[in-house]
């Protein structure tokens, strides 16, 4: 039907689309080429499964009801992009028509098409009335927002329209056969006259290019890049533990002169692309335990707003200027740009830390890791977050008062909470406990007992490690602890910051524990588990490192160790808190929980949030030695949600977790109640 | 402005005190830290600079091997240079000792105020600082919770019993610092970067023109001895009468405290 004033029309409009659409994305993707340098283009099979399961298969969006919504909407989206090709070949050209599509296979696919367009349109609407009639906290109501839902619903209908017009003129297309919503369209226009139905079909099909291409110019302008960078950003996602994480830093490199990030151009490219990812699900800000109880922290609105439009509007101004970095190195051009335009220099010069983030969204942050775990493009809030904590810590010494005291108390004595490093081992004195030191050939022990700062000091977690000694010695496993050789494992260091304290305890320990040819862990501290299994191989430590729980499992299945299951059981319901340290770290759900199940009388009971949406008791992160000013204390929401189980006692397996619960108990509940926070390993100890 | 600031390194707190014989303290493997009203005095020193401009000098004693961590710390907190007197003669030194040995030091120097801790806490006995004034032929100010510089005097700010007492006194002095004086900071990485490469001079008796009879101890350590062991809590049992009689009792005989 096209004459070639019509083709001129179309080509133009292709045109100033294609370019309006290029311009926008180009500004987009030099502001993330801003960011440092990162080689996230290593194993490409890794990648590429990670990119399977989280995009094409949409794995982590299925974990939650409206996530098929989402799925429905993702594929029907894919088809109906895919669909536009003979939809515009075949109404350009109509006298050379994509012959290949008019037959079964044709038919089929856009049968394919037709249903998922159709589901993508119910998909649409319930999004809609779930944002706007429902209104969960975690969907923001913008603008943004409702022209997405509209733009895709307008190339839907006009595509339903145009398609329906065509039928009732040429009924035996065989491509439309089996297409339900086409036929509908069809018979309900098939009572419309031949020229009517030609005009009608033009109409919606120029309307439907105009709605396309408008949309098109419009995704890299507004919240809707997500569409082309969650999948890039799913692809080069870090491949590392979650626990591993952190970005690594090499403190011998004497070039470096900027520890941690304190301008937004310091970030990596791969951290900057996260904000663009960002579809504004919210999963992230429901699971924070931080936003959950109104401190000012909420990932969500971190990385898709207030990192995010820093970036552009610094972005913007560093093009302007060809500056790549706003840091010493430019700081004569700075001085110039001040001078001529103090406007723009406002702008370079604003610190991502305190003009852009403030000191308590940064230090709000627990690194529970619920954020990411949740996210489902594959977004890293915590490193960015550690990065900004780093810049305070070792540019700034920037860091809160209590925060300094456990510092300065590992630096002395090798613990956070500052007892005499030669008081190490006290609490192993009457137990009998064998030390690698004493050994006479310590590499033949076959793990050692990585007791921690806690185990060795605090008064509640000694009574865990004593249980664990006891399972070990019934069990006859061979196995040493370091006692005073052994220092802060350095986990809250590092994630307050501290890379430089942290390398050197890390440095301390490696060298004991190599000097002793360690080769198996098993620690009661999931803190510790982490650093020492997911972080000291970066350092040159290599350990097979286990939870204590996952151990005492072994040894009861390997038949090891028996238990005494013959006593009067003692009926006891336990609400059971994973660590996030253990969970979400480790993602070891169910070796402290089968433990617990082993113990004649006990129940166990999930509470509401648990398993990789387990919350948080609000020691992680370095907040276990921080006050807790802001907003409702986290630990005693944690309590709040076991207590609404009406449990006996909470099961825990962190002592983080349980000095956090425990002092929750003493402020809420009556001692009376005899409600105590325990670790499985004392009630197995308990069948010896 | 050139400040000297006087540092000595002493036992952490929490370190298990261990006796060799009866008059030596062994120090093997204990941690040692500056002495944290030093870092007052350190911290103090740096906020001035930066009003004030200047040097921020370091000075201490001992041996170079155990002090260095103690002096590398003032540098990574800010101070410019250390100097340190460090020689075999000084081994057994008392407050007299070191009296002599700071005050020489101190005079090779360029300076307008001294500063330092109000007490070390290993030995308490507030000594030094008072001792180089007094060497130095200046006032000396102890306690002080803030130090106001104006040009050639300064205003201090001083802890007096139940209330403060505000002193001025012309420069150069020696002013001890409290600890509410300030909140010393914590070095940043670059600072302890450049701390590595900043100068550290180490002087013998023989560079400060002193001979071992000189700064020959005053005085002679007879015996240390460590404090009883705390006993365990005595729970009396019983029915609540009969036992806060006896505790009572208790407290008058054994306890002898009331």
């Amino acid at each position: 039907m096209q004459s070639i004033p019509w083709l001129i029309i179309f080509s133009l409009l292709i045109i100033v689309a294609a370019v309006a659409f290029i311009m926008a994305l180009r500004k987009k993707v030099a502001y993330v080429m801003l960011g440092a340098p990162e080689n996230r283009f290593d194993r490409v099979p890794g990648r590429i499964k990670n990119f399977t399961k989280n995009v094409l298969l949409q794995n982590k969006l299925l974990n939650e009801p409206y996530g098929l919504a989402h799925t429905v909407i993702f594929w029907g989206f894919i088809f109906i992009v895919l669909s536009e090709i003979p939809f515009v070949w075949n109404e350009l050209f109509p006298e050379h028509p994509m012959g290949f599509l008019e037959n079964t296979f044709g038919s089929i696919l856009f049968m394919i098409k037709d249903i998922l367009a159709t589901g993508l349109f119910i998909a649409l609407i319930v999004a809609l009335i779930r944002r706007w009639i429902i209104r969960p906290a975690r969907l923001y109501r913008t603008m943004d927002a409702m022209l997405v839902v509209l733009f895709i619903m307008g190339i839907i209908l006009t595509d339903w329209l145009y398609a329906g017009a065509r039928l009732a003129l040429e009924p035996e297309i065989i491509s439309f056969q089996f297409a339900p919503m086409y036929q509908l369209m069809g018979s309900l226009l098939g009572g419309m006259t031949h020229s009517s139905l030609e005009l009608f079909g033009a109409i919606f099909w120029w309307v439907h290019m105009v709605v396309l291409l408008t949309f098109i110019v419009y995704i890299p302008n507004s919240k809707h890049l997500h569409l082309f960078a969650a999948p890039l950003n799913s692809y080069f996602a870090s491949l590392k533990p979650v626990g591993g994480q952190i970005k690594p830093m090499d403190l011998e490199d004497e070039s470096l002169t900027e520890y941690g990030v304190s301008r937004v151009e310091a970030y990596t490219w791969k951290q900057l692309l996260d904000s663009f990812s960002c579809g504004e699900c919210g999963r992230c800000m429901d699971n924070c335990p931080a936003n959950l109880t109104g401190k000012p922290l909420n990932p969500k609105e971190l990385i898709s707003r207030t990192l995010k439009y820093h970036l552009i509007d610094k972005g913007s101004v560093m093009k302007k200027y060809g500056l790549t970095s706003t840091g010493e190195e430019n700081e004569d051009k700075l001085a110039e740009i001040a001078e001529k335009n103090p406007e723009d220099a406002a702008i370079l010069n604003k610190n991502l830390i305190k003009d852009v983030v403030t000191d308590d969204v940064i230090w709000s942050c627990t690194t529970c890791m619920s954020c990411q775990i949740q996210c489902p493009v594959s977004n890293e809030h915590v490193n960015k977050i550690v990065d900004m904590r780093r810049y305070q810590a070792m540019m700034e010494g920037d860091l809160s008062s209590e925060l300094l005291i456990a510092l300065r108390n590992v630096e002395n004595n090798s613990n956070p909470w500052g007892v005499g490093s030669s008081k190490r081992e006290d609490w192993a004195k009457d137990l009998n406990v064998p030390l690698l030191r004493d050994a006479e050939n310590p590499e033949n022990i076959e793990y050692l007992y990585w007791v921690g700062c806690a185990g060795s000091f605090d008064a509640r977690s000694q009574k865990v490690a004593t249980a664990v000694v006891k399972i070990l010695t019934a069990a006859g496993v061979n196995y040493a602890i370091l006692g005073t050789e052994e220092k802060c494992c350095g986990d809250f260091v590092r994630r307050t910051g501290n890379e430089y304290a942290y390398q050197a305890l890390v440095a301390e320990n490696v060298e004991t524990m190599n000097g002793y040819k360690v080769k198996k862990i098993v620690t009661a501290c999931p803190h510790c588990l982490n650093t020492l299994k997911n972080e000291y191989p970066e350092f040159g430590g290599d350990y097979e490192v286990l939870h204590h729980t996952q151990l005492i499992n072994q040894l009861i299945n390997d038949g090891k160790l028996t238990l005494n299951t013959e006593a009067a059981p003692e009926p006891k319901r336990i609400a059971y808190h994973d660590s996030c340290y253990l969970g979400r770290y480790q993602q070891e759900f169910d070796a402290p929980r089968a433990l617990f199940n082993m113990v004649p009388g006990v129940t166990l009971v999930e509470m509401d949030r648990h398993h990789n949406k387990s919350f948080c008791c609000g020691a992680g992160g370095g907040r276990m030695w921080m006050e807790e000013h802001l907003g409702e204390r986290i630990n005693l929401t944690r309590l709040d949600q076991a207590l609404a189980k009406d449990p006996q006692a909470i099961g825990a397996n962190c002592p983080f977790c349980m000095t956090m619960l425990t002092d929750g108990l003493k402020e809420k509940v009556d001692p009376e109640k005899g409600l105590t926070v325990i670790d499985p390993s004392e009630l197995i100890a308990g069948l010896i | 402005m050139n400040i000297v600031v006087l540092v000595k390194q002493v036992f952490d707190t929490e370190a298990k005190i261990v006796l060799s014989g009866n008059t030596q303290i062994n120090a093997d493997g204990v941690t040692q830290i500056m002495n944290p009203y030093d870092e007052n005095a350190v911290e103090e020193a740096l906020l001035l600079k930066e009003r004030l401009g200047g040097e921020i000098i370091v000075v201490s004693m001992g041996t170079q091997k155990t002090v260095e961590p103690t002096l590398r710390t003032a540098l990574a907190m800010g101070a410019d240079r250390a100097v340190l007197v460090d020689d075999p003669a000084l081994e057994g030194a008392d407050q007299y000792t070191a009296a002599q040995a700071l005050a020489k030091a101190i005079s090779t120097q360029n300076y307008d105020l001294i500063l330092s801790g109000k007490v070390a806490i290993d030995d308490q006995s507030s000594q030094v600082p008072a001792r180089v004034a007094e060497i130095l032929g200046i006032p000396h100010v102890n306690v002080a919770t803030k130090i106001d510089v104006q040009g050639d005097k300064a205003i201090v700010t001083r802890e007096i019993d139940g209330g403060i007492e505000i002193i001025e006194t012309p420069l150069p002095a020696v002013i001890t610092a409290q600890k509410s004086l300030n909140d010393p900071r914590y070095p940043s990485v670059p600072g302890i970067m450049k701390a590595k490469k900043k100068e550290l001079k180490a002087l013998s008796l023989a560079d400060l023109s002193l001979s071992a009879e000189d700064v020959a101890a005053k005085m002679t350590v007879l015996e240390y001895s460590l404090p009883p062991g705390r006993q365990a809590g005595r729970l009396i049992p019983g029915d609540p009468a009969q036992a806060a009689a006896e505790l009572a009792s208790l407290l008058h005989s054994e306890a002898k405290i009331i």
